[in-house]
């Protein structure tokens, strides 16, 4: 989480708070191809394995993080379109010294998502029903709803419905969002020694961590420990070896049942978990849900993985200008993850068993190996010639991946403290499954300069791959840089308070195979079973997995980019200025075709995707005797177009991904004209609009005043979201364009003082426009009638007493609830925030007490994490709760895990 | 050195072959493989799951005008859309029929014995059949589909087939399956399509068609598409094929 707002363009996502879990997102410039795509990440040379290498290293153990945006980052990998994270870690030098760092922290809840508690949820009831015209209580019942308001609890009587629910049912107050989540501790430990002597460097650390999410009803941990080992030695004067070994160990667990919508949204806030003889008590007396008694008993996941790595690298120079590099490594991964299912009985209020969670239960234990290699060798010559100087580097790539996985499953396992498939007395299923995948490139790159005024960089690659079939394995890339340092030109000589200025561009392309699977060019045979017989046996079943094609290959991204980088007052006043282009061409994109077609077709280059933006940072240092201080600003945006898309999405209401024309992922919604003033208004409308084909409305859920007013955009005097024989429109009827549901304007803002052994860091990260449209069962009141509802437009919705509200009038009609809010423009939110991210107060001990000591350094600190925000939006949900740029929208993180603030105090010592 | 080392392997990173699925071109060389592909045709049979996972149920005495899912139906006021399940599943099952008689085709023009595998391609006629005939059912007439389709195959823009088209074509795939088709589907093989129940199976189409020709006539079809009158004998052909089944003694009542 360090890279947020670190480098302007980077974006860091993550979408959920859970350990282990987070589903962090990384994104370089933009949206590069509908098919997602994550940047390269390039540990001391070497490409990692995969993103979670990169986040579960030890941070004490990194140097330096360095971001690759444009043409420079092509020279890394043919899957550098995605622009590349240049990782460095700590080598050792000068005498040995030996660090720890301990640091101890507690989360804190952050914001409460806006569900209802008891009396909360019966006075929403309560409101809906004085405002329909036909009052609905669902299956509770007049009665019920008032006595929740109320605050009283017992058993109610409720109303014989669809669903079946009657009788007369307890009900309590039971918020569970307040049962399930609380605050909670961890702790992060490393140890360092590192040195060097005239002939070798040597690093090794050792760390540990442990972090907690915000359940409390059971453990939801992730512990982490490291040891890495770096060392590099000059064998001869002319001859480099490095050797890094690294080992890391994963421990993810957690509970296994009742995540997702059960936890928190599903169930209303009436049913007491446990019945008075302690049992778990089921929802509506005859459920089969209680988050509660899900998260305690229902069985664990617990992940398992380990990692280990080691890296060579050689140098060696050859003389007259030459030297030669090579590198491999090797990265191993097994893991072992195991779940159970287990069935928890639940109970009605009087004690008698009623249902259960996890009917079935089962056991499964999947075993993973991958290993990934990767190998590279290169060619270098330098030579200067007065004015002139050059480089060139020749050199080829290659990796390997391998994937194996095993599976056991068995059903029937009874919960009596040992978890084992050998415990376990059911049905026995098993699964198998490898994989493997390669690349190779051969590159060539040359730099040259004059007086150190004009550069140029050529890049030149040729990629294989082998997700694509023999004849399509191979593409040509390349890339051209330009560089001019004017600083450095006659006439800015004497410009005494100009420090640097630097003007850049470049041009490249690369390639990107992101939406490809490693065998997609060939026709696979599927297998499966079906019953037949007497017996009722199994028997083989065989299938044709798809049509494939073999033409497909690389998408191709052109990258264009002009920056400048200017600096003032002896690089007190810096920055720089970016502006890019980037297009895929060639972008795999699956193409509609008649259904008579009988199979999905194979996905073709046939998309084109072109992203545009700008980047930009400012920085200002000063110093006045003892205090130093710095201020650093940074701001980026993209904005993304799918120009050409054969056979993409039709318009309707909501969150299109592919729309031809329009940006990814984004909204459309019905264009209103405020509430409903008066009767005839209504009126009018109706006779105009309610008939066949119009979503208008009618009978128990007509409209009255105070609802919403929709526009018939396309004047065909129907109100719906398709219209195909629209000429003007692509078929989306009454609806119209609302945003994308990217950030926009990310911005960041870094401060920084230091006054003798006092230091002070904060970072704000923010962004100034997002359109986001709630969706999830509990975006607005009465979306459905038999879940948790959300009390964030309480007081703001139209009553006869309160004319002027922006939001409709209250209804428990679902129709009509859906008509009033549903993806309409007012619905729409804009979620501008900014958030003080990291915040960091230390305090070092003098020189003088540290002589006395034989320390070297003895600092303590303070620090907090997402401590507080501002948001713009309206339903208070967290404002990084639904901004996963790659592939989702504004959704609730349904299943309402909070996101947590932190506050550590932690000390570091060096000797 | 290194870089004539690496040089030398472009193969073993970027030749990499499937690990753990056959492919195609490889996998239809025996008789059984072919009877387990035969298999996988009969999960498309009408059933609860077949063509649309959702409130099937609805359609039995659970359901009422009043319950969600076919109210519309209920109520009468459905309205047709642009998308059809019955469709897309019925063109999909389609495709998988034609994919075994192809290879069927090809593994006896590679010297393999076409009785050994008789009985599964003549199981793929009779899907064939079937589904041509449920498309006819619920559209009338419709693109007969009597080869495997590829992205640029002509019939996928082609227009639509006459009715009588189609029901030639089903007769003419149900007499290829029931020549072909075992007389018995017992013990084992119990559940599979035997040559009596594809018979049967014939005789309620006759009927269907010949009752339609007989009172609906052309009325409802689209221009052009033929002034056959077949009602006559496709009625009586439905009479004696009903009675050839009834006569098998398979099957009793």
């Amino acid at each position: 989480m360090a890279l947020q707002g670190q480098s302007p363009g980077l974006v860091v996502n993550r979408s959920s708070s859970r350990p282990g879990n987070e589903n962090v997102n990384l994104q370089i410039r933009g949206a590069t191809s509908v098919n997602g795509g994550s940047p390269l990440i390039v540990i001391d040379g070497a490409p990692a394995f995969d993103t979670n290498e990169f986040y579960q290293m030890n941070p004490d153990d990194i140097q330096s993080i360095s971001v690759l945006k444009d043409g420079a980052a092509s020279i890394y990998g043919s899957r550098a379109a995605n622009g590349v994270i240049l990782v460095t870690t700590k080598k050792g030098k000068g005498k040995m010294k030996v660090e720890y760092n301990s640091m101890i922290r507690t989360n804190f809840l952050g914001l409460r998502p806006p569900v209802s508690t008891y009396q909360q949820y019966g006075q929403l009831w309560v409101d809906a029903g004085e405002q329909d015209t036909v009052p609905y209580y669902w299956n509770w019942g007049e009665d019920a709803v008032r006595g929740f308001a109320a605050g009283e609890e017992g058993f109610f009587q409720t109303v014989p419905a669809v669903w079946g629910y009657n009788g007369s049912i307890y009900m309590g107050s039971a918020d569970r969002y307040e049962e399930l989540y609380g605050s909670n501790t961890g702790n992060q430990q490393s140890l360092s020694l590192s040195g060097s002597s005239d002939q070798a460097r040597y690093r090794l650390s050792f760390g540990t961590s442990e972090t907690k999410g915000a359940l409390k009803t059971a453990y939801d941990v992730l512990k982490q420990y490291s040891v890495r080992l770096n060392t590099d030695f000059d064998i001869t004067e002319k001859l480099n070896l490095g050797a890094n070994v690294s080992l890391n160990k994963n421990v993810t667990s957690s509970p296994s049942s009742s995540f997702g919508r059960a936890l928190v949204t599903q169930d209303p806030p009436v049913f007491p978990s446990k019945n008075p003889q302690g049992q778990w008590y089921a929802n509506f007396g005859i459920g089969n849900t209680n988050s509660i008694a899900g998260t305690v008993d229902g069985g664990r996941n617990n992940l398992e993985e380990n990692l280990a790595k080691l890296s060579l690298n050689l140098n060696c120079d050859i003389g007259y200008g030459f030297s030669v590099n090579a590198n491999a490594t090797y990265n191993h991964v097994n893991s072992r993850e195991q779940t159970t299912t287990l069935t928890v009985p639940l109970y009605n209020w009087n004690g008698e068993y009623s249902n259960a969670i996890n009917s079935n239960s089962t056991i499964e234990t999947r075993h993973v190996t991958k290993s990934y290699q990767t190998y590279g060798s290169f060619l270098n010559y330098e030579k200067t010639l007065g004015d002139h100087s050059m480089k060139a580097l020749v050199g080829i790539t290659a990796e390997k991946n391998e994937f194996e996985e095993l599976t056991g499953k068995r059903t029937d396992i009874v919960d009596e403290g040992v978890y084992d498939l050998d415990v376990a007395t059911g049905v026995q299923t098993n699964e198998g499954g490898q994989q493997h995948e390669g690349l190779y490139s051969y590159l060539t790159r040359i730099n040259y300069d004059f007086q150190e005024k004009y550069l140029i960089e050529l890049v030149g690659r040729r990629d294989g791959s082998s997700r694509f079939a023999s004849g399509f394995k191979f593409n040509n890339y390349g890339s051209v840089s330009l560089g001019w340092n004017i600083f450095k030109e006659k006439i800015l000589e004497n410009f005494d308070e100009l420090s640097n200025l630097k003007l850049r561009g470049s041009i490249g392309s690369s390639g990107n195979q992101v939406g490809i699977g490693p065998y997609d060019y060939v026709s696979t045979i599927g297998t499966g079973t079906d019953l037949f017989g007497t017996g009722g046996t199994l028997s083989p079943t065989a299938y044709v997995n798809g049509l494939t094609t073999t033409t497909r290959t690389w998408e191709d991204v052109i990258m264009k980019n002009i920056g400048i980088d200017f600096a003032f007052f002896n690089n007190k006043l810096s920055g720089s200025f970016d502006t890019y282009e980037r297009k895929n061409n060639g972008m795999l994109v699956s193409v509609t075709y008649p259904e008579v077609l009988g199979a999905t077709a194979p996905e073709t280059n046939s998309g084109n995707l072109k992203t545009t933006g700008w980047e930009a940072a400012l920085n200002w240092r000063g110093q006045k005797d003892d205090f130093s201080y710095n201020i650093g600003l940074n701001m980026s945006d993209s904005n993304n177009v799918l120009e050409n898309l054969e056979g993409g999405n039709a318009i309707q209401a909501g969150l299109r991904n592919t729309v031809e024309g329009y940006p990814l992922n984004s909204y459309f919604v019905w264009e209103t004209d405020g509430l409903f003033k008066t009767q005839e208004e209504v009126d009018a409308y109706n006779a105009l609009y309610a008939k066949s084909g119009s979503e208008v409305p009618t009978g128990a859920a007509a409209l009255r005043i105070g609802d919403t007013k929709k526009v018939d955009l396309d004047g065909n005097g129907v109100i719906n979201d398709q219209n195909a024989d629209d000429p003007n429109g692509k078929g989306q009827g009454d609806v119209k364009f609302a945003g994308d549901s990217q950030a926009h304007y990310v911005f960041g803002i870094n401060l920084g003082a230091k006054y003798k052994g006092f230091d002070f860091t904060a970072f704000f990260q923010g962004a100034l426009e997002q359109t986001v449209i709630r969706s999830g069962v509990e975006a607005f009141p009465f979306s459905v009638p038999w879940s948790n509802q959300t009390t964030a437009y309480n007081g703001i919705t139209w009553t006869p007493e309160n004319t002027g509200a922006t939001y409709p009038r209250l209804s428990a009609q679902r129709n009509l609830a859906n008509w009033n809010w549903g993806n309409t423009d007012v619905f729409a939110q804009n979620n501008k925030y900014i958030r003080l991210k990291t915040l960091v107060i230390g305090y070092s001990l003098p020189d003088t007490v540290l002589e006395k000591l034989k320390m070297d350094k003895i600092r303590f600190y303070f620090s907090g994490n997402d401590l507080f925000e501002f948001s713009s939006l309206v339903d208070g949900y967290d404002p990084e709760a639904g901004n996963t740029a790659a592939e989702s929208d504004g959704t609730i993180n349904s299943s309402i895990y909070p996101f947590q603030r932190t506050i550590a105090l932690g000390v570091n010592i060096a000797f | 050195m290194a870089f004539l080392l690496l040089a030398s392997c472009e193969d073993t990173f970027l030749d990499l072959e499937d690990l753990d699925s056959v492919t195609e071109e490889v996998y239809f060389d025996t008789p059984k493989n072919f009877e387990d592909a035969a298999n996988y045709f009969y999960r498309s049979l009408h059933s609860p799951k077949a063509t649309n996972n959702d409130g099937f149920d609805m359609i039995t005495d659970y359901g009422t005008e009043l319950s969600g899912y076919i109210q519309e139906y209920g109520q009468g006021i459905n309205t047709a859309t642009d998308e059809d399940i019955y469709w897309s599943n019925g063109y999909t099952y389609l495709r998988e029929a034609n994919i075994l008689i192809a290879k069927a085709d090809e593994y006896v023009a590679n010297g393999g014995n076409a009785s050994d595998i008789s009985e599964s391609v003549a199981t793929a006629y009779f899907f064939r059949a079937y589904h041509h005939f449920r498309l006819l059912k619920r559209f009338g007439a419709v693109p007969i589909v009597t080869e495997v389709t590829n992205v640029d195959s002509d019939v996928l823009y082609a227009p639509r087939n006459s009715r009588y088209e189609v029901v030639a074509q089903i007769l003419a795939d149900l007499e290829i399956a029931i020549s072909d088709l075992p007389s018995t589907a017992t013990g084992e093989s119990l559940g599979k399509i035997s040559n009596i129940a594809a018979m049967a199976y014939k005789a309620r189409v006759l009927l269907f068609e010949g009752t339609w020709e007989k009172y609906v006539g052309t009325a409802t079809d689209f221009e052009g598409s033929g002034t056959d009158n077949n009602s006559e004998s496709y009625i009586a052909e439905a009479v004696t094929t009903a009675k050839a089944v009834m006569d098998s003694g398979m099957f009793s009542l």
